[in-house]
C-alpha cells in the first residue's frame, strides 16, 4: 500500500475518532458507543501501518490486493456494530415498552386515588 | 437538617432485610430509600414489608443510574444530608456516623469510605488493586488529590453535591470519574477510613465482559470530563 494511501486512511480515522469524542464532549452520545468507533478505527489504523501482518492477511483470504483486504476488514467491522446496534435498539425498545406500561398503570393508580 | 439513606439495589431480596435494619440500628435519623433498579426477585417486597422507601425502577438500567434517581429523590425532598450505601450488604452501616461527621468537620461535600484506610483488611483481587492504584494515580494527577479507594460506593455527600450529582452521572460505573468531575466543579472531597464485608450472597454486577470494558470506559470518561472543563472554562 503507498505510503499516500496510509497517511490518507490514518488521517481519515483520526478525524472521525476527534468526531466522536467533540460528540461524547458535548454528551450527544455515550461512552460506551464512543469506545465502539476508536476501536474500529484503531483496529484499522494497526492494519494499516502494519504492512507486514496486512500483507499476510491478504494472501490468507485469498484477496489480490491489500486494499481488497482493508475493505473486507472495514465491512466486517461495521457489520458487528451493526449487529451490536441491533441488540442495543431491541433493548431499548422493550425497556420504552414496559416505561409505557408502568406509565400507563401509574396514571390509572393516580387516578384512582384521585377519585376516592 | 434531614437525612436520607440511599440504597440501591438489583436483585438483593437475601441481603436487603439486614442491610436495612443495620441502617436503622445506626442512623436512626435516616430514612431510607431501596432504589429498586429493575429486580426480577422480591427485593422490593421485602424493603416494602420492612417499611423502608422504595423507588421501583420497571426495567434494570444500571447502578449510576439507580444511584441518580435515588439523588434526584434526595432533591425533590429537600433532604441535606444523604449516605450512599450498596444493598448486598457489603457497606457496614456502622461507618456511617463516622462519614456523615466528617462532612461537617471537614467542611466537604462528600466524603469517601475507604475500605483501605485505618485498621481494615478487605481481599481484594490483583486486577482490581492494579486498577484502582491506576485510576488513584490519574485522579492525583488531574487534581493533585490523593484518594485510596477510588472506587467505593460508600459515600455521605451535602445537599450541594447531590444536586450536582443529581443533573451529572454516569449510567455505569460512577468511580473515578465522579470524583475528578466534583473537584474540577469546585467541590470538596474528603475520605475516611470505613468497614467493608466480602459479598456473601448473591451476584456481583461485575461480568467478565463488564470487567474489559471497565478501564477503557474509565479512561475515556475522565478523559471527557477533563475536556468539558476546559472548553467550559474557554467559554
Amino acid at each position: 500500500m503507498s505510503l499516500r494511501g496510509q497517511l490518507f486512511i490514518i488521517a481519515l480515522s483520526v478525524v472521525v475518532m476527534l468526531y466522536v469524542l467533540n460528540a461524547l464532549r458535548k454528551k450527544k452520545i455515550n461512552e460506551e458507543y464512543c469506545l465502539w468507533w476508536i476501536f474500529i478505527m484503531v483496529a484499522t489504523d494497526v492494519l494499516v501501518l502494519n504492512q507486514h501482518l496486512l500483507l499476510k492477511i491478504t494472501h490468507l483470504i485469498g484477496a489480490l490486493v491489500p486494499i481488497s483486504t482493508l475493505t473486507l476488514f472495514a465491512l466486517a467491522l461495521m457489520l458487528m456494530i451493526l449487529i451490536y446496534f441491533s441488540t442495543k435498539i431491541s433493548v431499548l425498545t422493550n425497556q420504552v415498552k414496559e416505561l409505557i406500561q408502568a406509565y400507563a398503570l401509574l396514571k390509572k393508580e393516580v387516578e384512582d386515588t384521585q377519585k376516592k | 437538617m434531614t437525612h436520607l439513606a440511599i440504597i440501591p439495589a438489583h436483585n438483593e431480596e437475601e441481603n436487603i432485610a439486614a442491610v436495612i435494619t443495620q441502617v436503622r440500628a445506626n442512623l436512626p435519623d435516616f430514612r431510607i430509600v431501596i432504589v429498586n433498579d429493575g429486580s426480577t426477585d422480591k427485593t422490593a417486597q421485602v424493603a416494602a414489608d420492612m417499611g423502608a422507601g422504595v423507588l421501583s425502577h420497571p426495567v434494570n438500567i444500571g447502578y449510576g443510574a439507580a444511584v441518580q434517581t435515588g439523588f434526584k429523590y434526595a432533591c425533590a425532598g429537600g433532604y441535606t444530608t444523604v449516605l450512599l450505601l450498596d444493598g448486598d450488604g457489603q457497606h457496614d452501616a456502622q461507618s456511617g456516623p463516622a462519614l456523615v461527621r466528617m462532612l461537617e468537620e471537614h467542611s466537604a461535600d462528600m466524603v469517601i469510605g475507604s475500605r483501605f484506610m485505618g485498621n481494615n483488611h478487605y481481599n481484594s483481587t490483583f486486577a482490581r488493586f492494579i486498577g484502582r492504584n491506576l485510576f488513584s494515580l490519574i485522579t492525583f494527577l488531574i487534581t493533585r488529590k490523593n484518594f485510596i479507594d477510588i472506587t467505593s460506593g460508600f459515600k455521605a455527600l451535602n445537599a450541594r453535591a447531590v444536586a450536582f450529582l443529581a443533573r451529572n452521572y454516569p449510567v455505569d460505573f460512577p468511580d473515578a470519574e465522579v470524583i475528578i468531575m466534583l473537584l474540577l466543579n469546585g467541590f470538596k472531597i474528603a475520605e475516611a477510613p470505613a468497614n467493608f464485608r466480602q459479598r456473601l450472597r448473591g451476584h456481583s454486577m461485575f461480568s467478565l465482559p463488564k470487567k474489559v470494558y471497565y478501564p477503557f470506559k474509565m479512561l475515556l470518561a475522565i478523559l471527557i470530563v477533563v475536556l468539558r472543563v476546559v472548553f467550559k472554562k474557554e467559554n
